[in-house]
């Protein structure tokens, strides 16, 4: 049974009432008369699948964009918030899924950026020094020197809450703050975000597609789907069966997948490459992986220890300092990233938005990115739109997301649909083999497990696909066979139920493990 | 003072930098928020008959200065309007800038073209350091918009590198999105600082005819604005590098005129040819530096960008 939370009003003032907002791109109704109260002291998560309008309520919140009606209060007075600077005088501060930090800028010149209390006249050592005591009296732990492009995400997301909490933010919004955490890093996040709300007049916002998380860190959660409310409730009177439910109105499929029928002949086989990392510093070393057709290797390990320049060095993206690379009996090794799409490669890039999509592009321009240099997109030396068009509506009907028109920009898509989107351009691209780099990252508990289908079933028509994600659920659940990835090099390797997570666990925080 | 060949190569590398030295600061005041304008040579002649104009029917350098000044920016903020506004692309816009600027400066300079400035820009000696042997000549007697130009990177550099608001400034110019998330007024910031760079490019343009030809010609400029945009670049975005850019430039083409005057035997070309050589070579070196960041570059990252809100 449901029960509605219903806290005594009369005793707690809400920091933040939102009262009937709505919200139209166009005709439709990304946000759709949504009421929402914030309590002081708690943990708030919002939970909903992808395109619910979670992100878009947000951005409401924090004058980005402007409600079509409804009424905003904080502290039970009516407020209208009609622009970021607005937002965060009236302390409502948000740390977007995208930090939006400046990134030739340092931490601290991206602390101080657009701040009222930034000193008038500044030099670069005063915004150090201010940096510094910040980062004290918020502890969290921000090197104010380092420029946001050399540093890792988590480090990134500090920078961006320590920037939101220094302007008294009261309430502060997370969108799906954890997606591009390693686990442990999330674990710390969560950690501080208690530490912030518990006993404070602050209330935090907590945006995410993981039940576990929701569950474990927030005090009340609200569900929204196809932009409306479906309901808020205490979290101790949750689990993660009924939120999932009223998410999707479903059950959700956790069981582990059927393993590999036909195990076929090496397609993707990598030897001894060796390569560095955008910094120039080596993030492969002497690697060897084959891949064979028809089976899933999941590559566990925690963020940064050469994922990322694996798929990149797979896909010919990333020059090798050392090493071959094979499709088959065909060497690609120094061959251009078309050759790798030719010899029926996919890839599935880490970021959708830098790597995977051109977001200033109309949504059917970006189904065709494969495949335009063929027929029958291609007619001699020109484009067929009538083409595109059909090719990119099958496309989009296969990863079923709604649009109505394909000549749209991406950036008009959610994060989730973008993925989606993605997801099945670069399945249809891979005869052979396919590079997926945290392929359900962002996307909610369905999508997710629509896009796992998928892959299952790209296997089984004989595809070799390499699974590179930091879900460890995900890997042991699809993958036939494991391997570890520890600085650059492969430190274990297990076969189908042959696994145990603690031995993984600790292959992946790099202690050598007995393996018998 | 008698001066030699080589003090007044010198000298002349400094006057003939000038109107590089305003360009080439306006330049980078618009680029530094993310606009490329590469219409600058229409924005000077702009700058040269509206500085002509305002002197000549005021009789007052002052009022003529200032008309150059806001005609320069009032003709660049059509062009602001265009890219920032409505966000056309910036080199189309930026190329009908420079054509309009062509046109309409002769058209509306046409009654002016064979008259003397009768009250131009004149020079000032600095007390105590004109006097200083061999020197003194060279930096300490120049029209006072010498010195003008001369400060204005200074200036830049203060405000953007040591200022609250210069930071705000450079991070619409690297990416907007996130300083629009913090709050700072883009759109409005971006057309300010183009319509501004405008104004001391007009500058650059009145320095022309107020101050070293003391008439208006049409098209007078011949090229200066684009060399102004190859300033930018050998810079490196940087606004103190842009006074070695701009007398560097100018002293090449002072040294042009020294070789013809005095006969020696180097092709004119050659000596055009060398500070865009030198731009190439700041740029390939800039590169190098980036090399292991791929798409990023000494510019501003934004440059050139459109900024949509929710982008
Ligand atoms: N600027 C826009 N123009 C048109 N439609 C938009 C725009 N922004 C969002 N939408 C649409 O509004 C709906 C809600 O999007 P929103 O980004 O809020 O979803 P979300 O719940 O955050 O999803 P996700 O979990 O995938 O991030 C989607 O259908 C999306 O396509
Ligand atoms: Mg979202």
């Amino acid at each position: 049974m449901i029960v509605e939370d219903s806290a005594p009003r009369s005793a707690i003032v809400p920091l933040m009432e939102i009262r009937e907002v709505t919200k139209r791109f166009g005709s439709l109704i990304a946000v759709d008369r949504v009421d929402l109260d914030i309590h002081p002291g708690e943990v708030h998560a919002i939970l909903g699948e992808n395109g619910a309008g979670k992100t878009t309520l947000m951005n409401l919140l924090a004058g980005l964009l402007k409600p079509d009606s409804g009424q905003i209060s904080l502290d039970g007075s009516e407020v209208t918030i009609s622009s970021p600077r607005k937002a965060l005088e009236l302390g409502i501060g948000i740390v977007h899924q995208h930090f939006r930090l400046v990134e030739n800028f340092t931490a601290a010149e991206n602390l101080h950026l657009g701040w009222n209390e930034t000193p008038r006249l500044a030099g670069n050592k005063d915004l150090v020094d201010r940096t510094h005591s910040l980062a004290k009296q918020f502890d969290l732990d921000v090197e104010p020197n380092a420029r946001i492009w050399q540093m890792s995400v988590g480090e990134q997301q500090r920078v961006a809450i320590l920037r939101t909490l220094s302007r008294g933010a009261r309430i502060l919004i997370l969108d799906e703050p954890t997606a591009v955490l390693t686990p442990t890093e999330a674990d710390r996040l969560f950690e501080m975000l208690r530490g912030l709300a518990i006993g404070s007049n602050r209330g935090v916002i907590f945006i995410s597609h993981k039940l576990d998380e929701v569950i474990s860190v927030s005090d009340r959660v609200t569900v929204l789907r196809a932009g409306s409310r479906v309901s808020t409730l205490k979290t101790v009177d949750c689990n993660q069966e009924l939120l999932a439910k009223m998410m999707i109105g479903r059950h959700l499929n956790t069981q582990p997948a059927p393993p590999s029928a036909a195990l076929g002949p090496a397609v993707l086989v990598g030897k001894g490459i060796s390569a560095r990392n955008d910094r120039g510093v080596p993030a492969l070393e002497d690697l060897d992986i084959e891949l064979r057709s028809g089976e899933i290797v999941g590559v566990a390990g925690v963020a940064g220890n050469g994922q990322r320049e694996l798929s990149e060095v797979l896909t010919g993206l990333r020059p090798v300092d050392s090493g071959q690379i094979f499709m088959g009996d065909q060497e690609l090794t120094g061959a251009y990233p078309v050759e790798f799409l030719r010899a029926g490669i996919g890839h599935i890039p880490e970021d959708r938005y830098s790597s995977g999509l051109v977001t200033s592009e109309s949504i059917d321009h970006n189904a065709v990115l494969r495949a335009f240099r063929d027929p029958p997109i291609r007619r001699g030396l020109f484009l067929s739109p009538a083409a595109i068009k059909s090719y990119a509506r099958q496309l989009v009907d296969a990863v079923k997301i709604s649009i109505r028109d394909l000549g749209s920009s991406v950036r008009t898509l959610s994060g989730g649909n973008a993925q989606r989107l993605l997801t099945g351009r670069e399945i249809a691209a891979a005869s052979k083999a396919l590079v997926a780099v945290h392929p359900t990252r962002g996307l909610d508990v369905g999508a997710a497990e629509a896009v796992r289908q998928v892959l299952l079933k790209a296997r089984d028509s004989g595809v070799g696909i390499l699974l590179i994600s930091e879900d460890l659920a995900e890997l042991l659940s699809l993958s036939d066979r494991i391997v570890v990835i520890f600085q650059g090099r492969l430190t274990g390797e297990f076969n189908k139920y042959e696994y145990d997570v603690n031995t993984l666990g600790l292959l992946m925080g790099g202690h050598p493990a007995e393996i018998g | 003072m008698e001066i030699n060949l080589w003090q007044e190569t010198l000298l002349q590398a400094i006057v003939l930098g000038t109107p590089l030295l305003f360009v080439a600061s306006g330049e980078l005041l618009g680029q530094k928020v993310g606009v490329f304008n590469i219409g600058i040579e229409g924005v000077m002649l702009i700058g040269a008959v509206a500085g002509f104009i305002g002197m000549h029917e005021s009789g007052n350098i002052a009022i003529g200065v200032i008309s150059a000044a806001l005609g320069g920016a009032l003709f660049s903020s059509l062009f602001a309007l265009a890219t920032v506004i409505f966000r056309a692309n910036q080199v189309v816009a930026g190329f009908a800038l420079w054509l309009l600027g062509l046109g309409l400066s002769s058209q509306i300079g046409r009654s002016y073209t064979a008259i003397r400035a009768s009250s131009p820009i004149e020079h000032w000696k600095i007390p105590l350091l004109h006097d200083i042997p061999i020197f003194g000549p060279i930096l300490f007697e120049h029209l006072w918009a010498v010195y003008l130009a001369f400060l204005s990177p200074f200036v830049i550099w203060f405000i953007l590198q040591r200022t609250r608001h210069g930071l705000n400034i450079r991070a619409i110019g690297e990416d907007p999105a996130a300083a629009d998330t913090t709050g700072v007024a883009v759109t409005t910031w971006k057309f300010l600082y183009v319509s501004l760079g405008g104004g001391l490019v007009g500058l650059g343009g009145a320095f022309l005819s107020l101050g070293t030809s003391r008439t208006f010609t049409p098209f007078m400029t011949s090229g200066l604005g684009w060399i102004g945009l190859a300033i930018v670049m050998f810079a490196g975005w940087q606004p103190l590098r842009l006074i070695l850019g701009a007398y560097l430039f100018g002293g090449l083409r002072a040294l042009d005129f020294a070789a013809q005057s005095a006969d020696w035997n180097i092709p004119s070309e050659f000596l055009t040819m060398l500070p865009f050589l030198g731009t190439l070579l700041v740029l390939l070196v800039s590169a190098w530096r980036f090399r292991n960041r791929p798409g990023a570059s000494a510019a501003p990252a934004a440059l050139g960008i459109a900024f949509f809100r929710g982008g």
